[in-house]
């Protein structure tokens, strides 16, 4: 049997359990969207962040959450990532995080890092943060220009450099946004990070969506996509630690080979959201339409919402598409990823299919 | 970087153990356990810690949720109006032009247009 028949058993029993998932979900990641203010502004931002945009549920609701979730659902298998804008923005950022370190809740994060300061850095670990994502999005001034600060890339080498230097946390891994742009830095990039006592990097292209619809000549061209794949290939070939992101089916030569997972679209199944407004959903970075909010954590109960309704997560977004449909890839693609789907005209926006495979 | 210590790629797999063996696995156990998603990493060792561990690393920090105590203190020189975060609610007239939120008013000669600063790096070629 060769590579690519072992592959479809993967992914055909993949299929299996997503059917499994859609009758019995089993949430594994809950985001908890803190603020829309970030002092930075990243022209690709999935979530159209930036200053001034305000926070979200106060201390004492996320906090209820938590306590709800412990008590009815198997919060063990639960990681709380914690996201933003920049989270370290919001004000009752230790209050809340130390509380659910103290309830037994792992948590992560994903910051621009530009805030963490040896204090902060410390701060981190005496909340318990696991793990943590930083944005590096290019060299130094690429990275600059394309978040919107200036001297953002040394803070954020520097907020790294704090965190690696507490040795506690379990794993800091460097996230980059790659676009049309910025692509060509891959090499140079890698030779900085390389030298620094990160556990992982992942390698992201720009996603349609969110402000990155303002600048459609930074998105990847079909000869970027295949670029940017075989360069993740090429580094876990030799066991370094580079990773793709969860999104999108890649056909049967790059699954498997550029992230540590066969594609599958957690939202709703595996991955539940609460956005700042209270709004109880699944992915955060799918389009923010009525029909996708599923409660508020101010009139309803999360575990119930997670346990009794998201019905509209929980069937293959291909029922929605007729090209999907008709795709011979279907049944392991299911649609795709959910953040990328274009629902008002029900076709996604991402197939990698005659880019990839 | 760290250096992983186990084969990433599926190929790399297979061919310490054969092609075979990954598919029979697959179909007896399943696709391996998923990993992240696209917020931070997983975080695994702590699911082997036990509820005694737990409790016995209480968080050092309580209530103490004063606005900037854990970020550095604003500096408006710097940092211009991010201290507004905090505090009113946005003035949407001020979020148009982004370019003059951080620091001092660009500079032309270093910066060139300032619509280069937040968009796409400037089409030289």
């Amino acid at each position: 049997m060769d590579i690519y028949e072992a592959k479809k058993i993967y992914l055909d029993n993949k299929d299996k359990m997503r059917s499994r998932l859609y009758e019995k979900p089993d949430l594994i990641y809950l985001f908890f969207e803190l603020t829309r203010s970030c002092n930075e502004k990243c022209f690709h931002c999935g979530s159209s962040c930036a200053p001034g945009l305000g926070h979200g549920p106060d201390v004492e609701a996320f906090k209820a959450v938590l306590r709800d979730v412990k008590e009815n659902l198997d919060y063990k298998k639960i990681q709380l990532c914690i996201t933003g804008g920049e989270p370290l923005l919001y004000p009752g950022f230790a209050d809340l995080l130390g509380y659910a370190n103290d309830m037994g809740f792992r948590w992560g994060m994903t910051t621009n890092a530009t805030l963490i300061t040896k204090d902060v850095a410390k701060m981190l670990e005496d909340t318990g943060m696991g793990t943590v994502s930083v944005s590096i999005d290019g060299l130094r001034d690429t990275h600059d220009r394309q978040r919107g600060l200036k001297g953002g890339y040394d803070k954020a080498m520097q907020g790294i450099q704090n965190l690696i230097d507490r040795h506690v946390f379990r794993h800091i891994q460097v996230t980059t946004v790659i676009n049309h742009k910025n692509i060509d830095e891959l090499d140079e990039l890698y030779e900085i990070l390389d030298e620094m006592d990160i556990d992982s990097w992942r390698v992201i292209g720009i996603e349609p969506m969110g402000r990155a619809l303002d600048y459609p000549d930074m998105l990847l061209t079909p000869d970027d996509q295949k670029r940017l794949f075989n360069f993740i290939r090429e580094k876990r070939e030799n066991n370094i630690p580079v990773n793709y992101g969860c999104s999108h089916f890649l056909g049967l030569e790059y699954e498997r080979e550029v992230r540590d997972w066969f594609f599958y679209c957690g939202a709703g199944t595996h991955t539940a959201a609460i956005r700042i407004n209270g709004d109880i959903t699944a992915c955060l970075d799918i389009e923010d339409r009525p029909e996708f909010v599923q409660g508020n954590i101010a009139t309803d109960k999360f575990s119930d919402v997670w346990l009794n309704r998201f019905q509209v997560y929980r069937k293959r977004l291909s029922s929605l598409c007729k090209e999907c449909q008709d795709c011979e890839y279907e049944k392991w693609c299911a649609g795709g990823s959910r953040h990328s789907f274009d629902y008002d005209n029900c076709k996604q926006r991402v197939c990698f299919k005659d880019i990839l495979f | 970087m760290k250096r992983s210590k186990k084969p990433l790629t599926f190929a790399a797999i297979a061919a310490t153990i054969g092609a075979l063996s990954l598919a029979v696995e697959g179909c007896v156990y399943g696709p391996p356990p998923e990993t992240n998603v696209y917020g931070p990493p997983p975080d695994y060792t702590r699911n082997e810690e036990t509820e005694e561990t737990l409790a016995s690393k209480p968080s050092k920090i309580h209530n103490d949720n004063e606005v900037c105590v854990y970020g550095p203190a604003p500096d408006p020189t710097v940092d211009g109006p991010e201290v507004d975060v905090y505090g009113p609610a946005p003035d949407p007239t001020a979020d148009g032009r982004e370019n003059n939120v951080y620091g001092p008013a660009p500079d032309p000669t270093i910066d060139g247009p300032e619509v280069d600063v937040y968009g796409p790096a400037p089409d030289v070629g």
